[in-house]
């Protein structure tokens, strides 16, 4: 009898829970790239994706050359239509366990990346560590900037902002994050802005996302103070003048705190930035003295206390949104406050304080200018 | 026993048709009747020790039994006899018989002589350190490269016989004052129940001894080497020889000692560590990895970085079977080269070789019947199944692993999972002579769980709690 339950046990487990889907991984359309666009009242998806057998098409010097991407698009009254046509043009079915960058279009995203978002995080083939990033580029030319490489516009997308994010450059936002975000009562964070610059592809910027709307633009040019505020380790250079000379100079994000206070219905809070300056370059032969080097010490604790203060500035007067995540130091520590509080208005009136630290190394062995040499 | 007697013996044993010959010296109060099978018998000796002693003895004395015995042969090994229905049983094990006309009494005197090989090197348990000595098919060969490594009183050898028409010698061969006494007796009484009319080799005694029948996985190791057995002996194992066969037999034996190798003790102990480590990952993949293949390329693509499962569809664009039948006809098709170049010649075994990686690395590839990575995985497994020291271990998991890529072929991870369950629940419910199979690990003994994986006779003073020997140390200063 024993035997018997155990035998029905085990078939009807393999009849109710094996997986019958089987479809070997090249009988699919393994796509790197998904661009969501809207185009007057359609939504369109652009695709990448991976060609198993490489076509020979003429390159631009007439030479034969592999394309080893295709790329694919599709309109609809509604994402469902659009992905339905997609589908209908398509020879195999779609996997999206691949795509490795889920870019947004500026029009999309002023429309509002919340639904597709929702979309996303129904559909189990993505993967949620999926990085999102904006642009106002054309996105078929940006996709097809990569066309005859063999590395696709997706990874070439996710080698860049992978390659920032390591030494603290950009931000990086998931469809995780993103879809966290999109879960609070307060949603305010940046997406990196990609954008086509000459024939390549590159970072402009960040987008601010509120409300699951676009709202503004962040140039690449004052993201410094945003990315030491919102990184933990942040390697960048700085050129600093003194003496009506320059220095070069590698600085690099020890330690952060950022402490909030709440008195009197008042929020405050105490940044503290512990930095690293290493002197890489001087565009003098000699006379590099202490007096130099402290003045040297003295500007660039302005400039990054400048760049820090101006991007709080912009957050909270500017473009009046809490992007730079004061809201999750200050929800941790005065939870219920926070409850009973409008986070919106209450963060825009609040004071914040920023104290940088900076170690500077004079260095010693320098690269002078060439100009200087000659 | 009166003339009459004597003849009608000689003659039944004639008239038996055993092919005996018999050899008549007469003194002066009877006949000598020296009977032998010439085809095991040393007949140098024969003449040397016997007929010449006794030709010279004829004239002078009253030849009986007792005073041959004691005063005219040379034969080192003889007894008296008097059952006469004994003689034919004594003949064909290679004695010689020396029957009396006027006395009842016969003497049996071993001149046996079997044509061996030498000791040559192991055939399949090569030592890159150890002693090249290995057991030969003479049973008293194997027990003497034994004996004189272990001088020691309280080596014992049972003899017991099997086979009611081959009479095999088997010999159960232990330390009385290590072995535990519940394996020894268990090995002894099961060689008792035996009943078939012969064994020739000792797989066929092996096949006896299993626990169930229907059980694939090997309860007895199989040693080669007298090294081996005598490591085996310290440990407190029995192992068992048979007449005939190259190869003795060491009961109990777990699964993890299937992994052990004589060079992790003779070698730097942490090299012998890494050996270790490396034969358990060899194990798990040569069963796993083809499924895993399976798995991950019919079902569960996004296991892997994106990068990766691109470069594994772009490998697999013109294969035109699935994943399932790909890896089946790849793995039969290398199980046949295996099986052939096995049983074949070393020279033709080169050329099936040759043909066969040609045939399977370049044109199988060439015509898209295969992915290249599939080949690498395949390629893996099989390195993977010659790396365990003892091949009978791994023999069974390379068959189940069929079982296992058909189960995860059509159910997935799911039948992948279900193919690893199986195959656990197998080997914790196994047993080798009331030892559980996956000792120390299930059940789990921590001192010898860590022992399996890092033993050395340096870092071990213990021998393993799971063998319950009588002697638990080894040496008087480990206690």
């Amino acid at each position: 009898m024993r035997n018997t339950v155990f035998i029905l046990l085990l078939i009807m487990t393999l009849l109710f829970t094996a997986c019958w889907d089987a479809l070997d991984i090249n009988a699919k359309d393994l796509t790197t790239a998904v661009v969501v666009d809207k185009i007057g009242e359609d939504y369109a998806f652009i695709v990448e994706v991976a060609n198993l057998a490489p076509k020979k098409t003429n390159g631009e010097k007439g030479e034969s050359e592999d394309e080893n991407y295709s790329i694919v698009d599709s309109k609809g009254k509604t994402f469902a239509d659009a992905r339905a046509n997609l589908d209908n043009k398509l020879d195999k079915p779609i996997f999206l366990g691949t795509v490795r960058m889920l870019v947004l279009t500026e029009n999309m995203a002023k429309e509002g990346v919340g639904e597709y978002l929702y979309r996303l995080r129904n559909l189990y083939e993505y993967r949620k560590a999926l990085n999102i990033v904006t642009t106002s580029s054309d996105p078929e030319n940006l996709l097809e900037l990569q066309k005859g490489s063999p590395v696709s516009a997706g990874h070439t997308i996710e080698d860049i902002l992978n390659k920032l994010y390591k030494t603290g450059n950009t931000i990086e936002t998931s469809a995780s994050d993103a879809l966290e975000k999109l879960s609070s009562e307060h949603t305010c964070f940046l997406l990196p802005d990609i954008n086509i610059i000459g024939e390549a592809i590159a970072l402009t910027g960040y987008s601010v996302i509120h409300d699951s709307y676009y709202i503004d633009q962040i140039p690449i040019t004052e993201t410094k103070g945003i990315n030491f505020i919102l990184n933990d380790k942040v390697e960048c250079i700085y050129v600093v003048p003194f003496k009506d000379h320059r220095a070069t100079v590698d600085v690099e994000l020890k330690k952060k705190k950022i402490t909030p206070f709440y008195k009197n219905k008042k929020i405050s809070f105490r940044t503290e930035f512990e930095l690293d300056g290493l002197v890489k370059y001087l565009d003098i032969n000699d006379g590099f003295d202490e007096e130099s080097q402290r003045e040297v010490e003295k500007n660039l604790k302005q400039m990054i206390e400048k760049d820090i203060n101006s991007a709080i500035l912009k957050s909270q007067k500017e473009i009046e949104c809490d992007y730079l995540d004061f809201d999750e130091v200050f929800r941790i520590k005065f939870p219920n406050e926070y409850e009973k509080m409008d986070w919106y208005k209450a963060y825009l009136d609040s004071y914040i304080e920023v104290n940088i630290e900076l170690e500077l190394d004079p260095g010693g062995d320098y690269d002078y200018n060439p100009e200087i040499k000659r | 026993m009166n003339r009459k007697k004597y003849e009608t013996i000689i003659n039944k044993i004639k008239s038996d048709n055993i092919d005996v010959s018999c050899r008549y010296i007469n003194s002066i109060t009877g006949q000598v009747a020296i009977v032998f099978i010439k085809q095991i018998t040393d007949r140098a000796l024969l003449s040397q020790q016997i007929i010449k002693p006794l030709v010279r003895e004829e004239k002078k004395y009253n030849l009986n039994a007792k005073y041959v015995m004691d005063n005219v042969i040379f034969s080192g090994e003889c007894e008296l006899e008097n059952d006469f229905e004994k003689v034919e049983a004594y003949l064909l094990e290679g004695m010689t018989i020396l029957l009396f006309s006027n006395d009842s009494r016969y003497i049996v005197a071993n001149l046996k002589k079997v044509e061996q090989r030498s000791v040559t090197e192991p055939d399949i348990t090569y030592s890159y350190r150890g002693p090249k000595d290995c057991f030969n098919e003479n049973l008293d060969t194997n027990i003497s490269l034994i004996r004189y490594r272990l001088k020691n009183k309280n080596f014992r050898i049972d003899y017991q016989e099997v086979g009611e028409r081959t009479k095999t010698r088997v010999a159960v061969v232990y330390f009385e004052d290590i072995a535990n006494n519940e394996a020894v007796k268990e090995v002894k009484k099961r060689i008792d129940s035996i009943k078939i009319d012969g064994i020739i080799e000792s797989g066929e005694l092996q096949a006896f001894l299993l626990n169930k029948k229907y059980n694939i996985f090997p309860q007895m190791g199989i040693v080669e080497r007298s090294d081996m057995a005598c490591g085996a002996l310290l440990e407190g194992k029995v192992i068992v020889i048979v007449e005939g066969s190259g190869y003795a037999l060491v009961a109990p034996k777990v699964l993890s000692e299937f992994l052990w190798s004589c060079d992790d003790k003779y070698a730097n102990k942490f090299i012998g560590y890494f050996a270790r480590f490396l034969r358990v990952t060899a194990l798990m993949l040569s069963y796993a990895i083809p499924s895993m293949y399976i798995a991950i390329v019919s079902f569960h693509n996004d296991i892997l970085p994106s990068d990766y499962i691109i470069a594994i569809a772009q490998a697999r664009s013109k294969v035109p079977f699935n994943a399932l039948i790909e890896v089946l006809i790849i793995e039969i098709f290398i199980s046949l080269l295996i099986e052939g170049l096995i049983r074949v010649p070393s020279k033709i075994g080169t050329a099936i070789a040759i043909v066969g990686a040609i045939i399977i690395g370049e044109a199988a590839i060439a015509a898209g019947i295969f992915s290249p990575l599939l080949l690498i995985v395949v390629s893996i497994s099989l390195i993977s199944t010659f790396v365990p020291s003892d091949i009978t271990s791994v023999r069974p998991f390379r068959f189940l692993r069929f079982g296992l890529i058909i189960l995860t072929g059509i159910f997935g991870l799911y039948g992948f999972v279900l193919g690893l369950v199986l195959l656990l629940s197998q080997l914790v419910s196994t047993n080798s002579f009331g030892v559980a199979y996956m000792t120390p690990f299930a059940p789990f003994i921590t001192k010898d769980a860590v022992k399996s994986l890092f033993y050395n006779v340096t870092t071990a003073p213990r021998r393993p709690y799971f063998l319950k020997t009588k002697d638990k140390y080894r040496g008087k200063a480990n206690k």
